[in-house]
């Protein structure tokens, strides 16, 4: 950041203004031509565009990967396949993080760009106050959205129950369209304990 | 703390707390049309699979759900707390994007939400599936009022200036800003989704 060059870089002629400005010859006006005040915080916006991007790419690469294993009938099969798949779970939650980062660091100083700086837009609070709430947020957070997500982790890790095979009457005078118990979604939740003779375990 | 000055740490506040909240409601966005197609498919194939896939996933919907709403109350707190100023100064294109976001999309969403997940046995199937795609729509809908409001922040037109504050004069420049499209990386989410799923 200091030098303001790119130290590793591969250069790919006309694509940036092609994308930027939609035509081949315009010049994107480059980060120098800003003043230093101006400017965000090249370091971090480098690093978040490209995880973003290289985790898009892997994301097209797997779709193509599962079709090719489709075509050749290994999709359910393939070890490192349904690794990876399993591994990638995450991915775009963390491409999204990353794209957002990307957006809003990348229009710092400003909160709205060219009219407001972020310095001016924050409320005069102290410090004192500041780190009391930020600390109260992080406690809150971490408590509130660990059970959160510790708990959509076990309807996860229960998994779908199945009825498949089962027969089951199609409706008429006196049934029951569908069968009522498997469909009290939400507050049923995790109901231990439901026996199901069709369910490997539970 | 730390050496850090207070607009440091609201700045921390508002990424932390945001970090936190972008992901429940991209997973709301992504999953809220799987179940629709998981519900469609079940319709026209009358493939149980599809059915018990849709009552499992429906439950994971319906604690993400309210986890976003949760989060996603503190960020509009925060703008009064701590950036007040900025809702002083852009409040006027801010403010109103962000009721109509509730407006149009929330409210649907949390409407038809209810027959979504307590309904199957009270209504009939077509309604059902009309509420499973309302949900859907809303969370879409969302989407474009949030991502509107963001977008005017990065390429801001169609106001004017006036005693120090935006007033917005034309608002289709407002919300169709040059930067709107941004809305693929949704996708990303809904396709690692898909893929785990299946």
């Amino acid at each position: 950041m200091k030098t303001e060059t790119t130290d590793y870089k591969i250069e790919l002629p006309y694509l940036g203004s092609l994308i930027l400005t939609h035509s081949l010859d315009k010049q994107i006006p480059a980060m120098k031509d800003f003043p230093a005040a101006d400017r965000p915080n090249s370091t971090i916006v480098f690093f978040t565009f490209r995880i973003m991007v290289a985790l898009g790419m892997l994301m097209i690469f797997i779709g193509l990967w599962s079709l090719w294993l489709r075509k050749t009938g290994t999709l359910y099969e393939n070890r490192w396949f349904l690794r990876l798949v399993l591994w990638m779970g995450p991915s775009g939650l963390v491409a999204i993080l990353m794209g957002w980062f990307t957006t809003e660091i990348g229009r710092q100083p400003w909160v709205v760009y060219g009219l407001m700086r972020t310095a001016d837009a924050s409320s005069n609070h102290s410090v004192t106050q500041m780190s009391i709430t930020l600390v109260l947020f992080v406690l809150v957070y971490f408590a509130l959205f660990g059970v959160g997500l510790g708990y959509m982790m076990r309807l996860v890790r229960k998994g779908p129950i199945t009825h498949e095979g089962e027969t089951h009457n199609e409706g008429g005078p006196g049934q029951q369209r569908t069968p009522s118990r498997p469909l009290s979604a939400a507050h049923e939740g995790t109901d231990e304990g439901h026996s199901d003779s069709l369910t490997k375990g539970n | 703390m730390f050496g850090f000055e207070a607009l440091d740490l609201a700045r921390i506040q508002f990424a932390f707390t945001v970090s936190f909240h972008i992901i429940f409601p991209a997973i709301t966005i992504g999953l809220a049309s799987y179940l629709m197609v998981l519900e469609g498919m079940w319709l026209k194939t009358r493939d149980d699979t599809y059915r018990d896939l849709y009552h499992f996933w429906s439950k994971i919907f319906a604690v993400n759900f309210g986890m976003g709403v949760v989060s996603g109350l503190v960020m509009a707190y925060q703008f009064g707390t701590n950036w007040s100023r900025f809702s002083d100064f852009a409040g006027a294109v801010t403010g109103p994007l962000l009721t109509y976001e509730v407006l149009t999309a929330f409210f649907l969403e949390a409407g038809f939400l209810g027959v979504m997940l307590f309904g199957w046995n009270r209504v009939g199937r077509g309604m059902h599936m009309f509420s499973t795609v309302m949900v859907a729509l809303g969370t879409l809908v969302s989407t474009f009022w949030i991502l509107a409001s963001n977008s005017w922040m990065q390429t801001p037109q169609g106001f004017e200036i006036i005693d120090g504050r935006v007033i917005p004069m034309d608002w289709l420049a407002v919300i169709f800003n040059p930067s709107f499209p941004y809305r693929l990386e949704n996708c990303c989410d809904r396709r690692s989704l898909g893929e785990q799923a299946r």
